[in-house]
């Protein structure tokens, strides 16, 4: 066997090891069957059949909407240059019709933009106390304080590769004993294949929205005022449960997130969200652990 | 008859799904973009099934275009091919000499342009013959041989100038 076949034979082995587990995704053939008929009735609002195409689900938005980017209401930094308005049109005076794909397409593009961000979540759900954290969207890596007072906790949580294992690593002070543990665990075995970024790994990043909104996991369900924001609402159907995520109907940027998770959905926990500046006190306290002076080390799981 | 055209649609996805969402992760290296990329080929599929004769070189097209349309999205294809303008000057280096292992060479296969690697996959791998080759990329039998014969040999120096630094630093 000359070289070149050699190398063919040896590259027709590799890609069978590499590619020969892989399945077409389960329900494949029904979901391109449902977008190509959405696409369908898209096509055919375009043409002037509205009537057609808020059956197939649209939103309609506050009449006094006016698409394009903008400034957040609360301050935060400005959204990133959005696509531009969909061709759709509606008289004068009459309330905007959105059609899903256009909001769909504004997430994107400004979650695609998160990485220039700090992401700010706060809630109280938690029997803690109030718990608020903040994300860098680079790295997954994220500071939380939650309680008050004597009752403070601080943590730090990250993931990240040790020889294709995914490793998750949290810190944590404890204000009522003054003390702090580092715990890491890790994945059972090395990862196939090219790395995930890690922080894809973890809680709902804004690659998994995007794909929620891209393969119709995620849709649009309605619209209305949250944390002083006209928002639209997104809700995606996942197997441990709902998400539902409320974005600025202007700027796009998430404002709140509502799961509820269980089989009769009751964990319900709502976070509210907005993104602020990087600045590099932010992007060092969210990626780096840094304890209280006169904190004593303890063991994992020591009170 | 809108029963009959979704049983042949299921029918089709069900014996090539497979092979459709393998080759696309074999020319992109992300599960889940390949997996994205079949389902918008997929849907492309079923808004002309009916109309086209031979399924089959369509949908393995429109697989290989929204692969290249995600990896272009992604920006992966900058950081590639920068990547690879960062690689050190090629040394000719007997091919039969060096042990190729089964990584280097997925990794050597994806380093190469998306024309190249798109026939070398559906020559040597889906080991379809240069007519077949043509009518799925759309180009013309002359162009496939021109194009799979640069590929052979951009993918030999991606994987001899892959070696260099091994060879240098034993």
């Amino acid at each position: 066997m000359n070289g070149e076949s050699q190398m063919l034979a040896e590259l027709r082995s590799a890609l069978d090891e590499e590619a020969g587990n892989l399945r077409v995704p389960p329900g494949a053939a029904q979901r391109a069957r449902t977008r190509a008929r959405r696409r369908r009735t898209a096509r055919g609002l375009l043409a002037g059949v509205p009537a057609v195409a808020l059956a197939a689900g649209l939103v309609v938005a506050a009449q006094n909407h006016s698409p394009g980017p903008a400034t957040s209401a609360t301050g935060t930094a400005s959204s990133p240059a959005a696509p531009s308005a969909p061709p759709a049109s509606s008289p004068a005076g009459s309330p905007r019709v959105e059609p899903a794909a256009y909001v769909a397409k504004h997430v994107e593009a400004v979650l695609a933009n998160a990485d220039h961000y700090i992401i700010r979540e706060t809630t109280n759900s938690y029997s803690g106390g109030t718990y608020t954290s903040w994300t860098d969207p680079r790295t997954g890596s994220a500071y939380a304080v939650q309680g008050t007072g004597s009752r403070k906790v601080l943590s730090w949580n990250s993931a990240y590769f040790v020889k294709r294992v995914l490793h998750w690593s949290t810190t944590q002070a404890n204000y009522s004993t003054h003390t702090w543990f580092v715990s890491v665990i890790h994945a059972a075995g090395p990862v196939q294949g090219p790395l995930p970024k890690p922080a894809d790994g973890g809680d709902v990043s804004p690659a998994q929205l995007r794909h929620w909104l891209k393969d119709g996991t995620m849709r649009v369900v309605g619209h209305g005022h949250v944390n002083g924001h006209q928002a639209t609402a997104l809700r995606a159907q996942l197997a441990i449960g709902t998400l539902k995520i409320w974005v600025d109907s202007q700027t796009f940027e998430p404002v709140r997130e509502i799961s509820a998770l269980g089989a009769g959905q009751q964990h319900t926990l709502v976070f509210n969200e907005s993104w602020v500046p990087r600045t590099s006190h932010l992007v060092s306290l969210a990626n780096h652990p840094q304890v209280p002076a006169g904190f004593t080390r303890v063991p994992v799981g020591q009170p | 008859m809108r029963q009959k055209k979704w049983a042949a649609f299921e029918e089709f996805v069900r014996a090539h799904g497979d092979s459709l969402v393998r080759l696309s992760y074999v020319l992109c290296g992300d599960r889940g973009k390949a997996e994205d990329a079949t389902q918008e080929a997929l849907t492309r599929l079923y808004l002309r099934w009916g109309r086209i004769d031979e399924p089959l070189p369509y949908a393995r097209r429109s697989v290989i275009n929204a692969t290249n349309d995600q990896w272009r999205r992604s920006g992966r294809r900058e950081n590639r091919e920068r990547h690879a303008a960062e690689r050190p000057p090629e040394m000719p280096a007997p091919l039969d000499d060096l042990v190729v292992d089964r990584d280097r060479l997925v990794q050597a296969l994806r380093r190469i342009p998306e024309g190249q690697r798109a026939v070398i996959v559906l020559r040597y791998w889906h080991q379809l013959s240069e007519s077949e080759t043509a009518q799925v990329l759309g180009n013309s039998v002359g162009t496939v041989k021109s194009q799979a014969s640069r590929a052979l040999v951009r993918l030999r120096q991606e994987l001899e100038s892959d070696l260099l630094p091994i060879r240098e630093h034993p």
